[in-house]
């Protein structure tokens, strides 16, 4: 039952394995009135270079529109409907998603090959509330801790390297794990 | 993307916040960054 897990404590920070997208905010397909009201809230925060900042490269979620804060942790929120809890829940896939192995996220990593777009791969710290899972963890409080770049330059590699204060090194892309695949009844993969 | 069920919440307090130190760096030209 959801509601009994078992509970536990550590006094350091869990370490995963995730992947990112590497794009710059202004990529984004944000319409002027996203972009206007984003330099607006940042105006009002008084975080100073906000323009350029929409420029820099950065690691963003794969599957949602997040981008990560260098310097600063990123925390976990959801806002789930009917009701906004906060993250990671229990009984909700909500919180900062990260693998146990390095061979999981290489798997979905190698599946990205193809999207267009540079992806990041690399060891995140997840602390706050954890829920374990597993395979992996969902965490609220998450950073990056290294960084390996397929698709990209090294220039690229190195401002990324900078804006979040980790070892990056550009790699070529994993090669998919073909047994999923033959398990699947798909056959194997040349 | 797939990590199972569930199995344990933890509540991890670490004594320093593993964060990385930002360096100034200047931003690389778009038309670097392959498509």
């Amino acid at each position: 039952m959801l509601h009994e897990l078992e509970f536990a404590f550590s006094p350091e920070a869990l370490v995963g394995w995730r992947a990112w997208r590497v794009a710059r905010p202004i990529d984004r397909e944000a319409s002027a009135l996203e972009l206007a009201t984003g330099l607006l809230a940042a105006e009002r925060r008084g975080d100073p270079g906000s323009v350029e900042e929409l420029f820099r490269l950065r690691l963003r979620s794969l599957t949602e529109p997040t981008f990560w804060p260098p310097g600063r942790r990123l925390e976990a929120s959801c806002h789930a409907v009917p009701q906004e809890h906060e993250a990671p829940s229990v009984g909700c896939e909500c919180g900062v998603w990260a693998f146990r192995t390095s061979a999981a996220v290489e798997a979905t990593v190698a599946a990205y090959r193809y999207c267009g777009a540079p992806i990041a791969f690399g060891r995140v710290a997840l602390w706050g509330r954890v829920i374990e899972h597993e395979l992996g963890w969902r965490g609220a409080l998450a950073a990056p801790l290294d960084l390996f770049v397929c698709g990209s330059s090294e220039a690229a590699t190195s401002e990324l390297a900078a804006a979040y204060g980790v070892e990056a090194s550009a790699v070529v892309w994993p090669q998919a794990d073909p047994e999923p695949l033959v398990e699947r009844g798909r056959g194997q993969v040349a | 993307m797939d990590i199972g069920d569930p199995v344990r919440e933890i509540e991890v307090v670490p004594e320093e916040e593993p964060i990385g130190v930002p360096e100034e760096a200047p931003a690389v030209e778009p038309e670097e960054i392959p498509a």
